[in-house]
């Protein structure tokens, strides 16, 4: 924990590199959009997202220079100078070395299997291709707004009443205070972008001041209410799962996020 | 002859230093948090560097989870933390989780006995009544005394623990095993030779 498996920059590219085709990228727009799908994997990355009219967009992303790890290579497509991104060997032995350890403390095999596949997929289509899937899962569209309204309503109100059983729940195992922990930390994540961030959402503009954090969080905890009411009954508490989803939600974002345990108001926006 | 100082893994947990997140500093009015008694035990294990003298712990750890549980809940005994606390204590777990994995390898290791029938009787002929709710010592105190007992050292040994489940029988720990109990609270006061 302790930040301990958030993926560096060069890590999270290394590992886009290396589950895409050919070990390469085709251009940063599209690199942009595979990155931030690993928000979706519950991957913990440094690189930070807001919201575009083209979906999820880091600055961070146009500043790429080669380094050891993968190549930045110009070259011309349909008349334009474009770059492409490459793993180099060094890169390979970074996800040797270091991400795929990371990665097996928060992916079973099988659900790396599935990144591995999603990332193929993703890589082979249109960056346009990819920002339209992702608008479609996190309904950030203008035309999505209601969509989006019941969701953030529906998912507080599920987890409101898992949050009642908090207490039932032993704290005799490293796996159930984690659970404790994630349904704690969720619920008053929901409670926020209920209350807060979601609150005055205009319906004839995209919410360009939003943090794609708001929608990622959003999303993912949604996803992850059957796997809480099916934990907090369960005598074998799945610690993986638990510290995934935990170090997802709390490591992902920093002091640029308000909801966050490194913002020093933090306290100020639970009780409001 | 040189002396053996072996420590138990709760001891060896208190060296970590806990990193306090920003937004729960408020509650400590600190950066960083240390168990009760962990500077007494950094100070033995400095006096121990000094001298060049090795450091050892018991394998295997069996309760590892369960010794991180301890010291993280003694680490936040006294602190009204109002805000998220599971959050605050799941992160305690993983900053000593992450500290156990990194000091292993700086302690030599003392293998811990298996069989441990005689040694058990001879406890429970002998039972006294401790503050603890269980007064006999658990299999894996049992095991440690009994490693610690077959351990070949030409000076003396000690071992330096919180746990009653020691100290609390020290007396006879020395005379049957030759053993020296030391509670972690005082073992800043050892004199190294």
């Amino acid at each position: 924990m302790v930040r301990g498996v958030l993926l560096t920059k060069d890590e999270a590219i290394c590992l886009i590199l290396k589950l895409s085709k050919n070990g390469e990228v085709s251009s940063p727009t599209k690199l942009n959009k595979l990155l931030a799908r690993l928000n979706l994997f519950f991957i913990p990355i440094e690189f930070k997202f807001s919201l575009n009219k083209f979906g999820s967009f880091s600055a961070d992303v146009s500043d790429l220079q080669d380094n050891d790890y993968f190549g930045v290579v110009p070259y011309e497509y349909m008349g334009k100078i474009t770059r492409k991104f490459v793993l180099k060997p060094e890169g390979s032995v970074l996800f040797a070395q270091t991400i795929k350890p990371k990665i097996d403390k928060i992916l079973k095999p099988e659900e790396f299997e599935e990144l591995k596949e999603t990332i193929q997929h993703l890589s082979s289509l249109r960056a346009a291709e990819i920002s339209d899937n992702e608008h479609k899962k996190l309904l950030v569209d203008i035309d999505d707004r209601f969509k989006l309204a019941q969701k953030i309503n529906s998912t507080f109100v599920e987890l409101s009443e898992i949050y009642q059983k908090i207490n039932t729940i032993q704290e005799n195992t490293i796996a159930e205070i984690g659970l404790k922990a994630l349904i704690e930390y969720c619920y008053h994540l929901i409670k926020y972008l209920k209350e807060k961030r979601f609150k005055h959402l205009p319906e004839e503009e995209y919410d360009f001041d939003a943090h794609m954090f708001d929608y990622y969080f959003l999303e993912n905890v949604s996803k992850i209410i059957p796997f809480l009411n099916e934990q907090i009954s369960s005598q074998e508490k799945d610690a993986i799962k638990i510290n995934k989803f935990y170090q997802y939600f709390v490591n992902s974002v920093r002091e640029e996020y308000p909801f966050s345990i490194d913002n020093k108001h933090l306290k100020e926006l639970i009780t409001c | 002859m040189p002396n053996t100082y072996a420590f138990d893994d709760c001891s060896i947990l208190k060296l970590c230093s806990i990193h306090i997140p920003v937004a729960f500093q408020a509650f400590f009015h600190k950066t960083s948090v240390t168990a009760k008694n962990g500077n007494n035990v950094k100070a033995l294990i400095d006096k121990l560097a000094a001298a060049g003298y090795p450091k050892y712990r018991f394998v295997p750890s069996e309760n590892m989870d369960g010794n991180i549980i301890k010291v993280a809940n003694q680490l936040l005994e006294g602190y009204n933390i109002r805000m998220l606390s599971p959050v605050f204590k799941y992160e305690v777990i993983g900053q000593l989780k992450e500290f156990n994995g990194r000091i292993n390898e700086e302690f030599l290791k003392i293998n811990k006995g298996e069989d441990i029938a005689e040694i058990k009787q001879m406890f429970k002929q002998s039972i006294r009544e401790l503050s603890k709710q269980d007064s006999m010592p658990q299999d894996d105190d049992l095991k440690i005394i009994q490693g610690y007992c077959k351990f070949e050292c030409a000076g003396d040994k000690y071992l330096i623990t919180e746990d009653e489940h020691f100290w609390g029988y020290a007396d006879l720990i020395l005379k049957r095993y030759n053993i020296y109990v030391v509670k972690e609270w005082e073992c800043h006061t050892l004199s190294i030779s």
